[in-house]
């Protein structure tokens, strides 16, 4: 790296790297030699910690809302099924070559099972491409 | 992946939101003076309108956890870094209106850059942002010829001890022109930000 000549953003960044180091070893003598600066600058950085502690506030929140709303489906509340309707489309299923459902006694089949079927086929009708002809 | 619905920077084993703020309230008025130097060096360089404006939004993503400390960074060293990357964003923002990426190359050390290994990490507005601040650096301490020196020796890489032997400097003689770069960056820095 040394023998190559060296881009302006390398060059840039190597200034700052030693910029952000000779910052580490001023002495404390020379950043604190006005003490009315000292008070200035603590008043003034408590200011900002504060005004940052409000936004990061109000940006937490927004972060929130954003995560919310990318949660999938079922985080929402569902939607109540009528069953009738539910049993009918199963068996619609059971015939339909696309869809693999082991031929049960729809009949027998309890309410729970028959809901969770339900929704997991409308779910799956709803991502399927329609199909043609 | 994203964690606690955070956007990005999310780093395993870093400071929580209280260590955070407990880091904050820890700071001494020396590491104050220190933020408050670096943020007026890279508006000074990169354009950021107003040294607080920086320092404020570097305290903001670290309190909001958007921007994450690693625990085995000093807390002064975070800030700095996260100042660093604001102005750099903002400076390449600046330019990403000016730039045409159809443009053709007009001298022969855009040449050589565009044709350097690192191309594909090097945009065209971090290669204008960086290359606007170096002549601002340059521009600002023409007169002094100890300063541009050490500029030049810091630009290529060089740091400290290394630097001090490299140009026969003591710690002293460092010290002083330290000084000279901080004391006359500051009235130029505000003309700067009001071009």
């Amino acid at each position: 790296m040394s023998t190559q000549k060296r881009s302006v953003v390398e060059q840039l960044d190597a200034l700052i790297d030693a910029y952000l180091e000779d910052l580490q070893e001023v002495p404390e003598s020379e950043l604190l030699a006005d003490p009315t600066q000292v008070e200035t600058q603590r008043l003034a950085f408590e200011k900002l910690v504060e005004a940052a502690t409000l936004e990061a506030g109000k940006r937490r929140l927004a972060y929130a809302r954003r995560a919310l709303a990318k949660k999938p489906w079922d985080a929402r509340p569902l939607e109540p099924i009528d069953l009738a309707e539910a049993r009918r489309y199963i068996a619609e299923a059971v015939n339909d070559a696309r869809i693999t459902l082991a031929a049960r006694e729809l009949a027998e089949m309890p309410d729970e099972d028959v809901t969770r079927i339900y929704r997991q086929l409308k779910e799956l009708e709803s991502t399927r491409t329609p199909r043609k002809g | 992946m994203q964690e606690n619905g955070l956007p990005e920077d999310v780093i395993k084993d870093a400071l929580s939101p209280d260590e955070v703020k407990a880091a904050l309230n820890g700071l001494t008025p020396a590491d104050i003076a220190r933020l408050n130097r670096a943020a007026a060096f890279f508006c000074t360089i990169n354009g950021f309108n107003q040294p607080n404006d920086l320092l404020q939004e570097a305290l903001t993503r670290a309190l909001a956890g958007k921007r994450k400390c690693r625990r085995d960074l000093a807390f002064v060293q975070f800030l700095c870094g996260s100042m660093r990357s604001i102005a750099n964003a903002a400076a390449k923002a600046s330019r990403r209106s000016r730039i045409d990426p159809f443009a053709e190359v007009d001298d022969g050390e855009d040449e050589e850059e565009l044709s350097a290994e690192a191309v594909e990490l090097i945009d065209p507005e971090r290669l204008a942002a960086a290359r606007d601040a170096l002549q601002k650096v340059n521009e600002l301490f023409k007169d002094d010829e100890e300063i541009l020196i050490v500029i030049e020796a810091m630009a290529s890489g060089l740091k400290g001890e290394e630097l001090r032997h490299s140009l026969g400097l003591s710690k002293t003689d460092h010290e002083t022109i330290r000084k000279r770069m901080h004391r006359q960056s500051k009235p130029f820095a505000k003309l700067w930000r009001e071009k």
